[in-house]
């Protein structure tokens, strides 16, 4: 006998109930005309067919908490002692796959002093649209200025499990940072490892090499770089990063580069082609990216300012120049492709762009290189072939939400967000339809929902990656011990 | 008839032996007991300071996800249990009864283990190894994670003890609950096994040191951690002399911290050696009442912590101490900074003092969500919680939210960009905020008149004083205004407005006359004539 022929509606039951509340189901619970205060907010978002469970804890007081998620298609019923709920991940993968582009809610029950309580159901919409199975981050105190003991992760968002690609204790406690993908390919990234003896730690095809990628007449070594669709290039600023501080507490660390440039590496030569129009020294260039096509560069570009007190008038315009990927050699035109406007929130940081190359997403914010502590920056999309800005409304807070990646199907985007507290950055993903539509942002499930309580480290540059990273740390610790490939300049 | 002799002579002798290894037990027992008392006595009496510093350098939550990281590395239990109890160390005479106690349960656990090798042997090496964790726990960076690895590790052996050679085969799950306690481990079931058979013994100890060194090896890419500090976690207990000087300074923090400000100053007075931290506190608790003029030249070291920058170099106690002077004045984005600081050099990264006063910070700040995010951390504490529901927003208690008032009074409302922490920056902008702010006002007049910065001192008086028409009329600014006003020959009316204190005039005069002399040890003249800033 099937288990769909036990139910006359073809609706499958899966009841997983806890062995210590299995008599514990609410029974003339009283309606308390709200939303749950849970945690995680789960209320409205749009979540990949393949996420984790959507483990979840009520900021209540209670002695057991009920939660039911009810579709069209299927019932998980599920009851714990405490305020947190945690859904078995075998019967939340196929609750979500009967779901697939289409909602469900869950409606959460507590207990408390002996009295069931029933909140208003939330609603979560399930998308076909499966994302990346691997996200990868640094774990870092939100002090930027100094550090200790920081790792790289690699996270796989379909279930739990987490793996250290970088560690602290494997290099000597230096500072790293950094994981970034090719396209979200595990066989071509790149991390740096600071300090004495270290490097751009690039991933090829599985074999680590430790790049030196500086020349003599670069301001500084590499700092956000970005690889060309195929591989052989890659395009990184070198800046002088001066770091201060807010008088205000709210606004805490800034910082802002007092020299930048663009550069191109050829990693099949091992040279770095300087390219006059981006080393400008009247202009601060930074935060390069290709387009998927490789036949467009975008930047972000600023008049360089003399002195540090004029930093709230730095403002980032978001610039284009073409790419030839045969000679490594940009054009000769600059287009602007949004202008900052001196006094408004438009100056513009980390552009990415669609796979697609259809929507280039960044960030905006009221001046300087260092969204991280500023509350207003946002991200934007904006849409290439029409010109199009989408502020992203749904997606944003009143909070940091910035340094986003794409999936490699460019449905769904991750990015750093300090929402929940204003301090420690989550992962937090959201939906790109087809049409550019924007859904509201969920962060990253964790198996135990009071992690993002008590964790003390916020979730780094998250980029999403397509499959497992060909190496792990112990492998970056032996990479370390290789001398740094130089590269020669060619101009 | 010989055989019922016999028996009753078997029947005696293994009286007499049991009698024996009774009595052995009993002055074991024995041994164990006074140790316990005599380490208390010294730990409660002599290096009480010691506890509480490490109750702070270090957290426990009662918290799934929290307690999980445990097993990220190895040794999770004795870590976990170390952990757990060194939260009580919060409690006078806790933390005493609790080291003495884990010490002497490994000192019973060696002689037990030791017993059936020698009797007499197993009472030395219980005594070795309680005189050796006794000095290394006075080491301030061995905590009591460590201790209760190395007993773990001791104790396991009386559970396996039956096992023999074959105990060597559990050595990777002794490395997994103990961490560095495994080698302890494979060292008792080596030696009873040399003492049970020789030849077996000889191989059953290359396998116990074969097996203990192999397994961190084996585990180290799992645990992510260099194979030296795999074998050893958390750390392996070395021998110190006792750190009279730290525990004196660890005193002068705690009578701060608890406000006790007159305990402070006098333990600040007593100290065998001055140093940055005695000096530091002693001003400090002195500024608190409004009496830093009145001290500045009283204390052999200088050492206001006005001119100290902090950085990645920058050692903890450093750190922690500039984190106390930002609060005083009032600076909630230095305090944070500072506190954030503290914490990221902490073991683990964790130091319960500093969430404390990053939920203080953002309080004071207005940031509920940031000052919610510390509190319900420390709400998953033991220790903490009374704390936690006195603050929590909405629902502090009348003296929490008179402190927190207090603080928002002297909060900087301004917004600029320091490039660094140049305190002088720093006291301007609060006393911009808040003229009254007078614990700032002495820092930084002070902090001018150490420099022998008397233009800047000047002006600094006139605009936070003179131009507010509330002349500080301190022994010390008075004096100071003295020299300036001599060395700029000012007129008689500039004399008249700037010194009203007749006294101080007459010394003036006095000091002319015999410049120089230690009469006047205690005058800014003096300090002003001999000392080079």
């Amino acid at each position: 006998m099937s288990l769909r022929s036990l139910c006359p509606y073809g609706l499958y039951v899966l009841t997983v109930l806890c062995l210590v509340a299995c008599a514990e189901k609410p029974h003339d619970a009283e309606r308390a005309e709200m939303l749950p205060p849970i945690y995680p907010d789960y209320e409205g978002v749009t979540v990949p067919v393949n996420i984790a469970p959507l483990n979840f804890l009520l900021r209540d007081d209670c002695e057991v908490v009920y939660a039911e998620a009810k579709g069209t298609a299927g019932i998980i019923t599920i009851a714990a002692r405490g305020n947190e709920i945690e859904f078995g991940p075998k019967q939340w993968h196929r609750f979500l796959e009967m779901h697939q582009d289409k909602s469900f809610r869950i409606t959460v029950s507590a207990k408390k002093d002996g009295q069931w309580i029933e909140y208003d159901p939330i609603s979560i919409n399930v998308s076909g649209d499966s994302i990346d199975p691997y996200l990868t981050y640094r774990l870092i105190e939100p002090d930027y200025e100094i550090f200790s003991r920081l790792q790289i992760k690699e996270r796989c968002v379909e279930n739990f499990t987490e793996r250290t690609l970088c560690d602290y204790n494997m290099v000597g406690n230096r500072c790293m940072n950094c994981h970034t993908y090719g396209a979200g390919r595990p066989d071509r990234s790149f991390l740096y490892v600071r300090g004495e003896g270290g490097g751009m730690i690039l991933n090829d095809a599985g074999q680590l090499r430790k790049l030196g990628l500086k020349t003599d007449n670069m301001v500084s070594g590499s700092v956000y770089a970005q690889f060309s669709p195929s591989g052989r290039w890659l395009v990184f600023s070198a800046n002088v990063i001066i770091p201060g501080f807010h008088a205000n507490p709210s606004k805490r660390l800034e910082v802002f580069d007092t020299k930048s440039d663009v550069y191109v590496a050829d990693l099949a030569n091992n040279t770095i082609v300087a390219n006059p129009i981006l080393a400008d020294s009247l202009t601060l260039e930074t935060f390069p990216t290709f387009s998927p096509d490789g036949k467009s560069l975008y930047y972000c570009a600023a008049q360089w300012k003399p002195k540090a007190s004029a930093i709230d008038s730095l403002q980032y315009s978001l610039c284009r120049v073409d790419f030839n990927e045969s000679t490594g050699r940009v054009g000769k035109e600059i287009d602007t492709i949004v202008a900052a406007r001196l006094g408004e929130k438009s100056s513009v940081c980390h552009p990415r762009v669609s796979p697609d190359g259809r929507y280039l997403l960044y960030t905006v914010a009221d001046y300087g290189t260092f969204p991280i502590w500023h509350r207003e920056s946002d991200q934007q999309m904006i849409d290439l072939t029409t010109g199009e800005i989408n502020e992203m409304a749904r997606a944003n807070s009143d909070q940091s939400d910035t340094y986003h990646s794409w999936s490699s199907n460019g449905r769904w985007i991750v990015f750093a967000s300090k929402r929940d507290d204003g301090l420690y950055g989550k992962p937090y993903f959201c939906h790109v339809s087809e049409t550019g539509e924007v859904s509201k942002a969920f962060v990253l499930p964790q198996k135990h929902p009071t992690l993002y309580e008590t964790n003390l480290k916020s979730f780094n540059a998250p980029e999403l990656g397509r499959g497992q990273v060909l190496f792990d740390a112990a492998d970056v610790a032996a990479a370390m011990e290789l001398p740094a490939e130089t590269f020669s300049r060619e101009d | 008839m010989a055989t019922q002799i016999l028996n009753t002579d078997i029947a005696v002798v293994k009286r007499q032996g049991r009698s024996r290894r009774l009595s052995a037990a009993w002055i074991a027992m024995a041994i164990a007991a006074v140790s316990w008392g005599a380490m208390m006595a010294y730990y409660s009496f002599a290096y009480p300071c010691h506890f509480f510093w490490q109750e702070q350098n270090q957290i426990f939550l009662a918290d799934i996800s929290w307690l999980s990281t445990y097993f990220d590395k190895p040794g999770w239990l004795g870590c976990m249990v170390g952990d757990y109890l060194t939260q009580f160390y919060y409690y006078l005479y806790a933390g005493p009864a609790i080291l003495a106690l884990v010490i002497a349960l490994a000192m019973i656990a060696a002689w037990a283990g030791v017993k059936k090798i020698s009797e007499i042997g197993a009472l030395a090496v219980m005594v070795v190894v309680g005189i050796w964790m006794f000095f290394s726990s006075l080491n301030a960076y061995c905590g009591l994670d460590a201790m209760v690895c190395v007993t773990g590790g001791i104790a396991s052996y009386l559970l396996i003890s039956r096992l023999k050679g074959w105990g060597a085969l559990l050595l990777p799950l002794a490395f997994w609950l103990f961490g560095v306690g495994a080698i302890f481990l494979s060292a008792l079931i080596a030696a009873n096994a040399l003492k049970d058979n020789w030849k077996r013994g000889i191989a059953v100890t290359a396998a116990c040191f074969a097996i203990a060194f192999a397994t961190p090896a084996v585990a180290k890419s799992y645990y992510t951690l260099p194979y030296a500090h795999c074998l050893v976690y958390p750390k392996m207990p070395v021998p110190t002399a006792p750190q009279r000087l730290l525990e004196q300074n660890r005193a002068i923090d705690n009578a701060y911290y608890f406000g006790q400000y007159d305990r402070a100053i006098q333990l600040a007075k007593q100290v065998d050696q001055v140093t940055p931290v005695s000096s530091f506190y002693y001003y400090l608790a002195n500024a608190q009442r409004g009496m830093l003029p009145d001290s500045l030249l009283a204390y052999p070291l200088r050492d206001l912590g006005t001119l100290t920058k902090i950085g990645e170099t920058t050692p903890r106690s450093v750190i922690n101490i500039m984190n106390e002077l930002y609060w005083a004045v009032g600076d909630m984005m230095m305090t944070e900074r500072a506190a954030m600081m503290h914490n990221v050099f902490s073991p683990r990264n964790r130091n319960v003092r500093m969430l404390k006063r990053l939920a203080e910070a953002n309080l004071v700040s207005r940031d509920t969500v940031a000052a919610l995010k510390y509190l319900r951390i420390l709400d998953k504490t033991k220790v903490y919680r009374a704390w936690v529901q006195d603050h929590w927003p909405g629902k502090m208690s009348d003296r929490a939210l008179a402190e927190i008032e207090s603080k928002r009074a002297m909060a900087n409302v301004q917004d600029t960009l320091r490039l660094g922490d140049n305190c002088r920056t720093i006291l301007s902008e609060l006393l911009a905020t808040n003229p009254d702010n007078v614990v700032s006002l002495d820092y930084l007049l002070c902090t001018d008149l150490l420099l022998k910065q008397m233009d800047v001192f000047k002006a600094d008086y006139d605009r936070y004083c003179m131009e507010r028409g509330k002349p500080r009329t301190k022994s010390l600014y008075q004096q100071a205004l003295m020299i300036y006003l001599a060395g700029t020959n000012a007129p008689a009316e500039e004399w008249k407005r700037y010194i009203t204190r007749d006294d101080e005039m007459m010394r003036f005069r006095d000091y002319n006359q015999q410049r120089g002399s230690k009469k006047y040890a205690d005058t800014y003249w003096y300090y002003f004539d001999t000392t080079k800033p």
